[in-house]
């Protein structure tokens, strides 16, 4: 019997070749017609009912298993913004919008490691379009690249951008939160300190969370907040320690990174323990 | 804890040649209707890295 090859074993360029042809065919599929500008039309928040947010929870990652994928977290269910339209967004007043910028996959294969970003380029502008994720769609794909290659566990995501609703001159300011909140090096945050702003985060039954997870609960659960974050990273052999206050409001997520550095955000893959965080209310 | 480790081998670009095994098996996973599309941007990339 001949032994299937490793997908890892193609030239790489023709890995993501391979990709992005599974990716293309996502954004082929998903570009459906969007209820979510139509609804500003007539006051609905967001024109969508609680399946239609179960389906498109961007907030999921899923490994691949041979013949399934398996959702490995589910984020909050609510926070899940679409805008498809210039017009749509200049409709937006104080709430930011989220769109999917990127997919970012892992393939993982006994020692073997890899990863890579595919960068959806037509999708990156969030008021051309919003990205469905069609589940059923990828995972009839990566069953039939299993056929053909060697199993692989396969850990995909993709990246949530938040977009804010710029008005007037404050592009600035949404460029530099985009940057911040689509590093995926932001990990794991394990609550030590809990509070009473714990119940804002749906994995309530986890000590570990995302601190963009975090983030976004709050700015839906809340219209202005500061929240402090310190955390510590670990990164192979390099460790690293760090605190940031994200303050929220008006519509407007800002960073601010007192003494120390960003480098901790820039580790390849960061394991991420905070030791505090605090969320007071204003 | 996951992180860089060595990969397999690499499979030459020359494995994907028309007719070639390598390329039988891509052309399982793509899509009859965009097979065309993947094959010329897979020989445009077998081409560039002769080239280079």
């Amino acid at each position: 019997m001949v032994q299937k090859p490793h997908l890892l074993a193609l030239p790489a360029e023709l890995r993501v070749m391979i990709w992005q042809y599974i990716f293309t065919d996502y954004a082929t599929i998903v570009k459906r017609p969007h209820r979510v500008a139509d609804a500003r039309e007539d006051g609905d928040a967001w024109g969508e009912d609680e399946s239609d947010r179960e389906e498109k929870s961007p907030y999921v990652e899923y490994i691949y298993q041979p013949g399934k994928l398996i959702p490995v977290r589910r984020p909050p269910q609510n926070v899940y913004r679409v805008s498809s339209s210039n017009s749509a967004r200049a409709r937006y007043s104080g709430h930011p919008l989220f769109y999917v910028s990127r997919w970012i996959f892992e393939e993982t294969a006994d020692i073997f490691f890899s990863t890579a970003t595919i960068d959806l380029a037509p999708l990156a502008n969030p008021f051309l379009r919003g990205v469905l994720p069609p589940v059923a769609s990828l995972c009839q794909m990566l069953r039939r690249l299993s056929l053909c290659y060697r199993e692989l566990e396969i850990l995909f995501y993709y990246e949530c951008i938040l977009v804010f609703p710029c008005v007037d001159d404050a592009e600035n300011d949404c460029v530099d939160s985009m940057k911040i909140l689509s590093l995926p090096n932001l990990d794991y945050l394990e609550v030590k300190n809990k509070t009473e702003s714990q119940c804002l985060v749906d994995d309530g039954s986890e000590d570990w969370i995302r601190p963009r997870h975090l983030l976004l609960s709050l700015i839906n659960y809340k219209k202005s907040f500061t929240c402090e974050l310190h955390v510590v990273a670990t990164n192979g052999g390099s460790e690293g320690e760090t605190q940031f206050t994200a303050v929220y409001s008006a519509g407007k997520l800002k960073f601010a990174y007192p003494g120390q550095s960003r480098r901790i955000w820039s580790a390849r893959r960061s394991c991420i323990k905070p030791c505090t965080w605090m969320v007071e209310r204003t | 804890m996951i992180g860089r480790m060595t990969e397999p081998g690499q499979q030459d670009w020359r494995e994907f040649e028309p007719g070639s095994g390598a390329r039988r098996r891509l052309r399982e996973i793509i899509d009859d209707d965009r097979w065309e599309v993947f094959e010329k941007a897979l020989d445009e990339s077998r081409a560039s890295s002769k080239s280079s």
